[in-house]
């Protein structure tokens, strides 16, 4: 791939949601910062070590059918480091069921997989992975 | 205390290939490609990450029942030199008509919605 000067710069992942409040504050639980919601259509969130969310209420809002690729497609997930050992993927899970997400697919395959799949409050998938360190 | 870190936005596509090349020249980076999956570092930002779907459907935007779920927003110096670099690298024009509002809707190639946004 030739060097060539970027078009643009990241600035921001929107997610579109019914409640950006509601939304915000889970993914805050999730991986930090403090969102910045004054406009209740559009709340910020900067996560500490990673980009700017901002949460956008769609009226009419429906999620996604997760797994499905056709009509109800996720289009995008965000994938989440839960730590490296299995009893830190375990503890994550515990608290993302326990601030609302729901499951989607937890099965290890026998350790072999290193994520699990989960809906976040509005339904949009996500996953907590086991990352290796070096 | 946070419950995890963030790891990486992930695009779910039908050509893996092909739409990591449209962000890498978007935002920079150079893809790393993993069988069904592609990583992106960008410079300036998060990693994404290029996922096959097969079978995808691209969303209808704007339609909340064929909803866009996420989109990414990108900055530019100037609107007008970044619609014809974006246009250029296979990106469709979504709403663009407002000449003078500080940004303008287009579509990747896979479909997904984004915005160009003045700096």
């Amino acid at each position: 791939m030739t060097a060539r000067t970027p078009v643009a710069r990241f600035r921001t992942v929107v997610v579109d949601c019914p409640d950006p409040r509601a939304l915000a504050r889970f993914y805050a639980d999730v991986v930090g910062g403090t969102p910045a919601d004054e406009d209740p259509e559009w709340v910020v969130l900067y996560v500490p070590g990673g980009p700017r969310l901002a949460f956008q209420r769609a009226p009419g809002y429906s999620p996604p059918e997760w797994p499905r690729a056709d009509h109800g497609s996720q289009q995008f997930h965000l994938d989440l480091d839960a730590g490296s050992t299995r009893a830190e993927l375990d503890a994550a899970q515990e608290a993302v069921l326990a601030l609302g997400a729901r499951p989607l697919d937890l099965d290890d395959q026998d350790g072999q997989r290193d994520f699990r799949v989960y809906a976040d409050p509005a339904g949009h998938p996500f996953c907590l992975c086991r990352i290796e360190r070096p | 205390m946070p419950i995890a870190k963030f790891g990486a936005v992930v695009l779910d596509c039908p050509d893996p290939g092909a739409l990591a090349a449209f962000y890498s020249a978007l935002l920079g980076g150079t893809p790393e490609v993993e069988e069904d999956w592609i990583d992106l570092r960008l410079p300036d930002g998060p990693t994404l990450a290029f996922q096959a779907a097969p079978g995808h459907v691209p969303p209808k935007w704007p339609s909340p029942d064929a909803s866009q779920q996420f989109h990414l927003d990108v900055t530019v110096a100037d609107l007008d030199t970044a619609e014809r670099e974006v246009l250029a690298l296979g990106a469709k024009p979504l709403e663009t008509e407002d000449r003078a509002r500080s940004f303008r809707v287009y579509a990747d190639p896979a479909g997904h919605p984004f915005c160009l946004c003045a700096s």
